[in-house]
């Protein structure tokens, strides 16, 4: 496979650097002081130990032997994502962009969150490494997710709350670009996942590919071989490329997993690559779901990490090129997989990835009992108990 | 190219003309009180106008513009109608130089041919993306210009010097300089770096240089005009047009800028 993105940020067609004039200077310079850490051996040996001392890395692979058994089809193994400091895969680019800003001589850190698990990462790193930090969320979302808020206050960042457009990620991510382009001299954008304008699809999936390159080494050891499936949830698709990145060049069959909210015929969901349209938004050029005279239309999904109408555009040139199958689940689906996997195994996945169990349900049903998927457990699911409760109780 | 940004840029030189551009956001309050707003325009002697496209996201733009354009969609105003408002106007007799000034993706999802051609068709003369800066895409430009249509490019505070050249020679007919890093919005004062950075670009280039981005009383445009060719003025406008509610109001202020510019 050749190396992309191109020097101008294109996964073929997808990516680029659609920004004001005013960002073109600080994008510049992010890929310049980039691509000097990237290789620098006091850097990668720095970032290093904090995931293994600080973010609890490396995550074990652990053989869902319960579930598998249960649904009498393919063995189950899951990336324990979960188990990271502050309970996602998140921490691990907030703790190398952080690394990277202070590399940089920048002192203050701004972060867009959905659900909240980015802004705490965010506002985490920022603590460890002294430095001040701001977190963008839609006042939609601040009232959904007021335990989150209330952990980043205490982590001592300033929570803003976006009253702008849909009140909601994507035009927190609007208010962070907008802060950005007004402080770009002292201030760092930490976007949160593989979206946004060049370097930073780059940037993320480089240091969320520590999840399959970590996953491909242990697997061997487990398994002998590789897996045959992966699967991981994608909402910009901060994990699923993380763990996807280093089996590229295998054989494995991939699949990522959008998700349907109330159904692909409702109009309320979050999948952007099943049915969006090219279009740009924040920056890069990708699937994003629009109207018909080019606006940004809502997303939907139960799971306030999924709920954003585009995608990194990396996952759409894999879709493209067919390297990557992209499927998707809906609300019930996943809150049901909830359930299973805390009933079977004793593990509340985050609801984000109860959509890849819930799409690993039917795959395992259809697979022989030696054929082994590999799913990211993204994250864990106190964060989604007061929404497991809501529905609970109805 | 001759349209009628050029034709008003050359004539403006001619008679040492300085610009005042006022920015309004297409459809706000609605598309009536934009025609209105064009027509009283161009009969108190203004002599281009920058139309917003309203955008779901229009990240480049402060408070104002995205209230403005938010309220818009709610109407639905797209290209499509804001082309045939233009239409409308050109077979009334309005020969006021227009520019779209529109986020890419309305343009993307449209198809970059089926815009330049409703784009002719309706007599619009030119086009400003924020969020397409140079060596993005640049065949877009390119397409535009084939069919007469000019593309106006931004230069901002931080741009660095070799590319602020470049821009400059790409930019038609002017340059609009960003007068400050940050989005669009009234503001008390202005950058006091404004006038080196604005004369820096003025030795790379002989087109004129308009300035936009916070400028919001005369004495701003006063001070702008001692130093560049034009000013554009938006969100000040849109601001009295939320506030009064009355398109001659918004008139009347436009008119009371224009005082700022030297005789």
């Amino acid at each position: 496979m050749t190396k992309l993105p191109n020097k101008k940020g294109y996964f073929e067609d997808f990516g680029g650097q659609y920004v004001p004039e005013t960002l073109m200077q600080p994008l510049a310079e992010l890929e310049k002081a980039y691509r000097v850490v990237r290789n620098d051996a006091r850097f990668k040996k720095q970032l290093a130990y904090y995931l293994k001392y600080y973010a609890g890395r490396p995550t074990p692979i652990y053989y869902a032997e319960n579930l598998s058994k249960k649904l009498k089809g393919a063995q189950i193994y899951l990336k324990r994502e979960d188990l990271c400091h502050t309970g996602a895969h998140k921490i691990n680019n907030t703790i190398g962009q952080a690394l990277l800003a202070r590399f940089m001589g920048k002192t203050r850190i701004i972060a867009e969150t959905g659900a909240g698990q980015h802004g705490v990462a965010s506002a985490t790193a920022a603590r460890l490494f002294g430095m001040k930090c701001v977190v963008y969320m839609g006042d939609e979302d601040v009232h959904r997710q007021s335990l989150n808020v209330f952990k980043m206050k205490l982590l001592g960042a300033e929570v803003i709350p976006v009253h702008s457009g849909s009140k909601t990620l994507k035009d927190a991510t609007n208010e962070a670009i907008r802060d950005w382009v007004e402080h770009v001299d002292d201030t760092y954008y930490l976007i949160g996942s593989v979206v946004g304008p060049h370097p930073y699809p780059v940037i993320v999936r480089d240091f969320q590919s520590v999840i399959g390159i970590e996953a491909r080494g242990q697997f061997r050891a487990i398994a002998k071989k590789g897996p045959d499936y992966l699967v991981a949830c994608v909402g910009g698709g901060s994990n699923a490329i993380g763990l996807f990145y280093d089996f590229l060049s295998t054989k494995v069959a991939i699949i990522g997993v959008e998700a349907a909210g109330k159904g692909l015929s409702s109009g309320k969901h979050s999948a952007s690559l099943i049915t969006g349209d090219m279009g740009v938004l924040h920056g890069m050029k990708t699937r994003i779901l629009q109207t018909k005279s080019g606006q940004i239309k809502l997303a939907h999904s139960v799971s306030a990490g999924l709920d954003y109408p585009g995608v990194g555009p990396e996952h759409a040139y894999l879709q493209k090129i067919k390297r990557v199958k992209y499927v998707s689940v809906n609300d019930t689906e996943a809150l049901n997989a909830f359930h299973l996997l805390t009933n079977t195994e004793g593990i509340m996945p985050a609801l984000e990835s109860s959509h890849a169990i819930a799409y690993v349900v039917k795959l395992a049903k259809r697979l022989s009992t030696n054929k082994k998927i590999l799913v990211c457990l993204s994250g864990r699911g106190d964060k989604d108990i007061g929404i497991i409760q809501e529905h609970y109780e109805k | 190219m001759k349209n009628r940004i050029s034709r008003c840029i050359a004539q403006a030189k001619k008679n040492k003309q300085k610009l005042l551009c006022p920015f309004i956001t297409a459809g706000y309050p609605s598309l009536s009180a934009t025609k209105q707003l064009i027509r009283g325009f161009e009969a108190m002697g203004i002599p281009m106008l920058e139309l917003g496209i309203p955008f779901s996201d229009p990240l480049a733009d402060g408070p104002v513009i995205q209230e403005t354009s938010f309220e818009a969609l709610k109407k639905d105003v797209s290209i499509r109608e804001c082309c045939k408002l233009v239409a409308q106007l050109r077979k009334e007799g309005c020969e006021l130089p227009i520019i779209f000034f529109s986020y890419i993706n309305p343009i993307v999802y449209m198809g970059y041919k089926e815009f330049a051609a409703l784009l002719v068709r309706s007599g619009v003369d030119g086009v400003l993306c924020p969020d397409l800066p140079l060596g993005v895409e640049d065949h877009f430009p390119t397409l535009l210009r084939s069919c007469g249509i000019s593309c106006i490019r931004l230069i901002a505070p931080n741009t660095t010097a070799t590319r602020r050249a470049k821009i400059a020679r790409d930019s038609d007919d002017f340059i609009y300089y960003v007068s400050r890093k940050g989005i669009t919005g009234t503001q008390s004062s202005l950058s006091r770096g404004l006038k080196n950075e604005v004369q820096a670009i003025k030795r790379s280039t002989t087109k004129p240089v308009l300035v936009g981005f916070g400028i919001s009383r005369k004495e701003h445009v006063r001070e702008v005009l001692s130093v560049s060719d034009g000013a554009i003025i938006g969100s000040a406008i849109l601001k009295v047009l939320k506030k009064q509610k009355r398109v001659s109001q918004a008139l009347t202020f436009t008119k009371s800028l224009m005082q700022g510019i030297p005789k």
